[in-house]
């Protein structure tokens, strides 16, 4: 899917800057990682938590004010986050990630979840009631998120489980 | 003690072998990172609520109701999968200069935090929490960071 991508950028210098960059010091690597993290907490705190507590929690709880005043912001806050962290390591081997089938589904999933993550934080802006779809929203997005989450750490993984010595 | 016999044997139980040599090891330490996530996602909203007093107009006390349920659950199951990550390269972790940061790291931020939630409950029905407490919630965030990058660091360090 990204094969076209992995070509245009091995074209180009960014690849060589990103290696240079990352190797520049042992502790970037790691430090670039715990901004990712860190936006994969955030993330949590403004799209999994506002999405549990549409499934429980009722308009005028304090906690529905809460997400209702800080959810978007910390939103925006952590796709940047994710995507300023994360654009380093693809630009440094992009063969490795366009050739991965997990990266793809990642990188596909993100499509659906920040829709489906827009909406759920629109419906604390509405003040909508708890309807039955806005409870199936909730579920698609928790369920999306984790998959996301989770295909991070599975991208290497996958390297070594189902194709061993091909990276 | 950092290069007894004893971190040895720890890597030779069946468990830990059961972990480190199947799928179990990708899937224990998925569940670590999801529980460690979900922990410092409610720790956020909750140090967040108790740095700035306009973050939420709410008695301390629903605050604590609201997260410490889940920062404390995650937390558990963070240790126990953690120990089980750790004990599948115990003598090669325990000599890893990161891991001995994260340790560190985490045993002053969970002091912090456990000190800190009891003295909440204290302050459990006042609005504004005070400077103390206020100052212990932004440390207990630069803590829990600092865990996570030395936790990421152990990887980098053969």
């Amino acid at each position: 899917m990204f094969s076209w991508l992995a070509e245009w950028v091995s074209a180009t210098s960014l690849t060589e800057a990103s290696r240079t960059f990352l190797g520049s010091a042992s502790v970037v690597p790691p430090l670039v990682q715990t901004i990712h993290l860190s936006g994969v907490i955030l993330l949590c705190a403004c799209v999994i938590f506002p999405s549990i507590s549409l499934l429980s929690t009722l308009p005028g709880h304090f906690r529905y004010q809460l997400f209702k005043a800080h959810s978007f912001r910390i939103f925006y806050t952590a796709m940047i986050m994710m995507f300023i962290s994360g654009l380093p390591f693809f630009l440094a081997r992009p063969y490795r990630y366009a050739s991965n089938p997990v990266f793809n589904i990642k990188a596909g999933l993100l499509l659906l979840g920040i829709p489906l993550a827009i909406a759920v934080l629109v419906s604390y802006r509405r003040q909508r009631q708890h309807h039955w779809y806005l409870k199936l929203l909730a579920c698609l997005t928790i369920l999306v998120w984790v998959t996301l989450i989770l295909a991070g750490r599975w991208i290497a993984y996958s390297e070594y489980l189902f194709w061993p010595g091909e990276y | 003690m950092l290069e007894s016999e004893f971190w040895l044997q720890l890597e030779y139980t069946s468990l830990a072998g059961a972990i480190g040599a199947t799928w179990l090891f990708p899937l224990v330490n998925s569940l670590h990172v999801l529980a460690f996530a979900i922990m410092l996602a409610a720790l956020f909203w909750l140090d967040m609520g108790l740095m700035i007093g306009r973050w939420q107009q709410v008695p301390v006390r629903e605050s604590m109701r609201s997260w410490l349920p889940w920062i404390w659950v995650s937390f558990v199951v963070s240790v126990v999968t953690g120990t089980g990550l750790f004990i599948t390269r115990a003598s090669a972790h325990v000599l890893n200069p990161a891991f001995q940061w994260k340790m560190l790291l985490m045993l002053a931020a969970g002091l912090n935090m456990l000190i800190l939630h009891r003295s909440l409950r204290k302050l459990a029905m006042m609005k504004s929490p005070g400077t103390i407490t206020a100052w212990q919630a932004g440390l207990s965030l630069l803590l829990w960071l600092g865990v996570v990058l030395s936790g990421r660091w152990i990887g980098h360090i053969v």
